[in-house]
């Protein structure tokens, strides 16, 4: 039995309601407890947090750091390491590169270094997925998970065309129990298969696959009934067809509407938004207004909104035909990994810049989100890391949230038809502290379905960051005073004084046991590797956690 | 006065590649020598694969990373039978190995071809050009019986006393 | 359970299933059958294998090729002491004792090999390199090292070996010999496979060889390209030019050794191909032009992509080079030849890849895993590597492990002892072992240097970090 007290600390907890109240916290065994009510009660250890912003750690719902794309993106870009600051090893922990595509262990190091606990890698294919785990397992003291790749999936398709959704429904809960993934994850549904049997894309929700005779659409319904039915704790997580494309803020609307009351996580929604013509880049625009005000209508749906930063970046996706576009756009170097049965993926470095019209637009638009969604409890921060910015920026993008006159002086320094083609200038509102930990903490535990994750109340994980109150809101966000992870104390005053393993969380839901003959002929005529060696091993996963299906 | 030549002032600028035969004489104190010019191939056989498992100091192994397989063509215009050891060498170093003819039309003339493994290793020079990799394959080298008299081959000896 | 493990001790790594664990059965004479077995000899990594075992031997091998059965049959328990110190006798314990102390007072130290061992011993590799500050390179860099340079140069388009299955229709073997290198490739992966889009199998393909020799291969190809040694990079950019609709004139043939006529039916032929790929091994990449070599195929392959679906891929040769990458890569962020001594890595390849590193005399100790190198790399490097400390892990006696200071025996991967290997595609593949060893894993010993380099250095610290902080204490 080991406790940890945390004294004095201005808490912010919004699942519990708490905004800004002195008090204490207790942690006994890793977990969150009452605090006892005898007079001078003692912990093993306290943290004198008096003065400090106190906040449960942050929980990154979307970003890609571990698996095969990521670490081909690693590889790709050596230069990309070059010019950043490494992560130097130390008597207790171990070295690393960084750039827009950190290595393992500093992945681990610089979330939790920014007060981070919790961190889902957005897409694995399910081949992969040991190789997501094995990476994850080097990914230290931060809890994760990912999300595994179902929109381009063979056996998927062919169920949704034979209208079998018993066989679909039990293949996705197969599939996450045999890959130890958390969600179901849908990247350019049919569009990437368009891509690696021909070389083309879909072009609106309701395009043939050929082949497989199925729409985006039939997949997107198909998928998000079977999680629901599930009871899976996270919706279906959805990169809509389109992404980046002008006028593909249609698409993400027919996107929503399709779902017809299922639950559903639009993601990196920033790059689903945009007005125009897409042969025409110069018509370029905003509609975030409409999209916005449909999801504040409709409360099946989150979001989070993949934010653009000007800085060097890596664009890497499940999306195969968009890595193929950016390569065409930029001319710059371009991985394309097409998996057999599954998904595919594009690759291609990419650099954002504040003079240019559309990517200081996105950058717009992107905050335009976070302004016009009511309910912060539905929107939740993100770069789409590394796609949109690192998630090194999370801090400057807190700052710029709270802060309107910060928000005009970067819109000052890009082109003035940014203004005209967005509602950002005329946007006042500011975040408070406690919704900015609703958008970086509790509201995204909640989306994931995570009882124990961004709160501070008893049950929750020992998950505590604690800040030192700043007028520069990006430094206070930059560099916590403390970080806690499961009641051990991880970061001190800027280090790392612990280096210690986080949980995988994953689901483990029932399926149809009859249903897994179908499942192994299909694999047997189709993949490459055996079935049996197919579905991950416990051994890989070394602190796993199950989290229930409702 | 010496009659000597070392190979590097007899030498005969090969160009990039391709496949001539060029003949050098090099000069000895005693006899004259017809030596010839190649491309060497190293590389992977099936018997490679398979001996090498069996252990690298088996007779299978050892013989199969020594055999050099040559054209019958070129063979033939060195008067070389099957089992002949041959000097081939370049100016990093000199192995002696028995010949082979490759089948049929496996080889073209001009070039050798010869098992991966400690032997090709030594005509590897330690320089990678900044790649890391060594120059494995394509090697520039010379061959010639063994059993004649020669010079030494390395384009620093010793100027004949 | 209340106190995460340190993820990056030698005691947390992952233990995959060993052999014990695999089979129910306790007794050592009885027959079992492993199915789904996989053999790593070759980059194929064909995990369809059927191991007949008669205690501690294999003796029957259904589906393995000639180089996969000469794997299986010939890696028995050898009656060889545990380990060597300077070539006499020693148990485990004191020859980890001897190799921690070597590494540690090491100021230039190599690590090498590591592409016949599981990922899981592969990271402890990279972390004790990590701890000692010395230099990591695997086999990468005298195999596809070259190709990996190139796609950091022009990235690559590739595909997973099931997706040739399904959908190659034009396939192009260059510098290479699968026939002898990798079997059962053309059956199992790339010519024959009848797939979900090529239905009729070897008949919906067409098959290309190009080689400076006629090898065996060529019997399997429909078009065999002889080029012309060390001429592979004018013939890549020859169909380049011709992918992007260049004129080019007759002399292209004295250049290449191939007919402007038969360039330009290999290139109508792989533009109407609706998915081809092109495999390309060492001939490619060991020959003049190396890495400009991969670039150009690896251009070439994005290049055909404005017209249809093309894929290129570097046949690897060893069971877990791909997988020695991987670590390697998300471990430090680079491939291969990563220096470590600075405090955190730094990638130059020819600066810090293993064949330089000894050729020029650097290293002044090394520690060898599942590798020979003193049987294939150049005779400077191996004159070097024999005059420095080693401390060397094979399951065999080779040359390498006799000129070590410590040599350990070790069990073999996916024979004796599980874990994970990534096939040439990236696709991470577990191992059934086949019957016990009573010799160490690769993993267990690493562990077992990791655990005793750490004691060292965590003790050397005077002054422990104190519970209390600056901030207030109860």
């Amino acid at each position: 039995m080991s406790s940890l007290r945390i004294t004095g600390g201005t808490i912010y907890d919004p699942a519990n309601g708490v905004d800004g109240q002195v008090g204490d916290i207790w942690i006994v065994d890793g977990c969150v407890v009452e605090s006892p009510s005898e007079e001078g009660a003692k912990a093993d250890r306290t943290l004198d947090a008096t003065g400090l912003v106190v906040m449960p750690g942050g929980v990154d719902m979307h970003c890609h750091i571990a698996g095969p794309k990521v670490n081909t993106a690693r590889k790709m870009i050596p230069e990309d390491k070059r010019t950043a600051d490494p992560v130097v090893r130390t008597r207790l922990t171990r070295s690393g590169t960084v750039g827009s595509v950190p290595s393992t262990f500093a992945t681990g190091y610089l979330y939790a270094g920014m007060g981070y606990t919790t961190a889902m890698d957005a897409a694995v294919p399910p081949l992969g997925a040991r190789h997501a785990h094995e990476e994850l397992e080097d990914t230290p003291i931060i809890d994760k998970g990912f999300y595994v790749l179902m929109g381009n999936n063979h056996y998927v398709m062919k169920q949704i065309a034979a209208d079998e959704p018993g066989l679909l429904k039990a293949y996705i809960a197969w599939l996450l129990h045999s890959t130890k993934g958390f969600a179901a994850k849908l990247v350019n549904p049919g569009g990437v298969e368009i891509w690696k049997s021909g070389g083309g894309n879909a072009r609106g929700i309701d395009d043939t696959v050929e082949h497989f005779g199925v729409t985006p659409r039939q997949i997107i319904r198909g998928v998000a009934a079977a999680v629901d039915e599930l009871g899976l704790p996270h919706p279906v997580h959805i990169h809509c067809n389109n992404l980046g494309m002008p006028g593909n803020h249609a698409t993400t609307m027919e996107t929503m509407t399709s779902l017809e009351g299922h639950r559903a996580h639009m993601t990196h929604i920033q790059f689903h938004s945009y007005d125009g013509d897409p042969d025409d880049q110069s018509t370029f625009g905003s509609r975030v207004s409409e999209l916005a005000a449909y999801v504040n209508t409709h409360d099946n749906l989150t979001v989070d909104v993949g934010q653009v930063m000007f800085a060097r970046t890596t664009s890497m996706t499940g999306d195969g035909p968009l890595g193929y576009f950016l390569h065409q756009v930029t001319g710059r170097k371009w991985f394309s990994g097409d998996i057999e049965m599954e998904a595919g993926c594009g690759i291609v470095p990419i650099v954002y810049k504040q003079k240019s019209l559309v990517h200081a637009l996105q950058w717009a638009i992107g905050l335009e989100w976070y302004l016009l969604v009511d309910d912060p409890w539905r929107i939740a921060m993100s770069t789409d890391h590394p796609n949109g910015g690192s998630f090194l920026a999370y801090p400057e993008i807190i700052s710029l949230l709270m802060d309107r006159e910060l928000r005009r002086e970067v819109l000052a320094g890009a082109p003035r038809a940014v203004a005209d083609r967005c509602t950002l200038k005329e946007l006042d509102r500011e975040y408070s502290l406690y919704e900015i930990a609703i958008i970086t903490r509790a509201g995204p535990a909640r989306m994931l379905g995570l009882s124990h994750k961004g709160h501070l109340g008893p049950g929750a994980d020992g998950d505590v960051t604690m800040y030192s109150p700043d007028d520069d809101i990006q430094r206070m966000f930059e560099l916590p005073r403390y970080v806690v992870s499961r009641g051990e104390v991880v970061v001190d005053d800027a280090q790392i004084v612990q280096d210690t393993r986080g949980r995988t969380l994953h689901v483990a839901p029932d399926f149809d046991l009859d249903a897994v003959d179908d499942i192994q002929a299909w694999f047997e005529s189709t993949y490459s590797i055996q079935f049996r060696n197919y579905p991950v091993g416990d051994h890989y996963l070394l602190d796993p956690l199950v989290v229930p299906t409702s | 006065m010496g009659v000597g030549l070392s190979l590097a002032e007899a030498s005969i600028d090969l160009g990039d590649g391709g496949c001539e035969n060029c003949s050098l004489a090099t000069i000895s104190r005693d006899v004259i020598v017809m030596q010839e010019s190649f491309i060497l191939i190293p590389g992977r056989t099936s018997r490679q694969g398979t001996t090498l498992n069996e252990g690298k100091s088996t007779a299978g192994y050892i013989e199969e990373i020594s055999t050099l397989q040559m054209a019958a063509e070129d063979m033939q215009r060195l008067e070389l039978e099957d089992g002949d050891l041959v000097r081939v060498y370049n100016d990093v170093g000199e192995i002696t190995v028995p010949c082979k003819a490759a089948r049929g039309d496996e080889l073209p003339p001009g070039l050798l071809f010869i098992s991966y493994g400690d032997q090709s290793s030594r005509l590897m020079g330690g320089d990678t050009h900044g790649s890391g990799m060594p120059d494995s394959k394509g090697l520039d080298v010379f061959l010639e019986l063994a059993t004649a008299p020669t010079t030494t081959a390395a384009p620093s000896s010793e100027s004949p006393e | 359970m209340s106190t995460p493990e340190p993820s990056n001790t030698a005691a947390s790594a992952p233990t995959a299933p060993t052999a014990a664990t695999a089979s129910s059965s306790e007794s050592s004479s009885e027959l079992r059958v492993i199915e789904d077995a996989t053999c790593t000899f070759c980059g194929c990594v064909c995990d369809d294998m059927e191991l007949t075992v008669e205690g501690n031997r294999i003796t029957k091998a259904k589906n393995a090729c000639v180089l996969g059965k000469a794997w299986f049959f010939n890696h028995h328990i050898e009656d060889r002491p545990e380990a060597l110190i300077d070539g006499e006798p020693a148990g485990y314990d004191a020859a980890m004792d001897r190799a921690a102390e070597i590494l540690l007072s090491a100021k230039f130290p190599l690590t090498y090999g590591l592409s016949d061992s599981t990922s899981e011993a592969q990271r402890v590799a990279v972390a004790i390199t990590d701890w000692i500050g010395g230099i990591v390179d695997t086999t990468t860099s005298v195999c596809h090292g070259p190709s990996g340079i190139a796609f950091q140069g022009v990235g690559e388009v590739t595909c997973s070996l099931g997706e040739v299955k399904n959908r190659a229709d034009y396939v192009i073997f260059w510098g290479g010999n699968p026939a002898e290198s990798h079997p059962r490739h053309f059956t199992k992966y790339s010519l024959m496979p009848k797939g979900e889009f090529v239905p009729r199998g070897r008949k919906d393909r067409t098959a290309v060889l190009i080689d400076v020799r006629k090898t065996k291969s060529a019997k399997a190809a429909d078009h065999f390209l002889q080029v012309k040694p060390r001429r592979d990079f004018e013939l890549a950019w020859a169909l380049r030019a011709l992918a992007h609709g260049l004129e080019l004139d007759e002399s292209i043939e004295e250049t290449t050794g191939i007919k402007l006529e038969k360039l330009h039916e290999i290139m109508d032929g792989m533009k109407r191909a609706k998915f081809g790929v092109i495999l390309f091994g060492m001939g490619v990449t060991m020959t003049r032009g190396k890495h400009l070599n991969s670039e150009a195929i690896l251009a070439l392959t994005r290049d055909m992509n404005q017209h249809t679906r093309w894929n290129a891929k570097p046949m690897r040769g060893h069971g877990n080079v791909t997988g020695a990458d991987n670590v390697v890569t998300w471990s430090t962020g680079y491939p291969f030849g990563v220096h470590l001594g600075s405090g955190f890595p730094r990638f130059n390849p020819g600066e810090f890849t293993a064949s330089d590193v000894l050729a020029r005399g650097e290293a002044d100790a090394a520690l060898i895993i599942a590798s020979d190198p003193m049987s294939n790399f150049s005779q400077p490097a191996r004159d070097h590597l024999a005059s420095i400390p080693s401390v060397v892990l094979d399951p065999k006696l080779t040359d390498t492990a006799r000129t070590a200071a410590v040599a350990f025996t070790v069990s073999t991967y996916g024979i004796n002892t599980g874990g994970t290997v990534y096939r040439m595609d990236d696709v991470p593949i577990p191992l059934r072992p086949a019957f016990e060893s009573p010799f160490k894993s690769d993993l267990e010993i690493l562990r077992g240097i990791e655990s005793r380099i750490r004691k060292i250095q965590l003790a050397d610290v005077s002054l422990d970090k104190s519970d209390e902080t600056a901030a207030g204490v109860a």
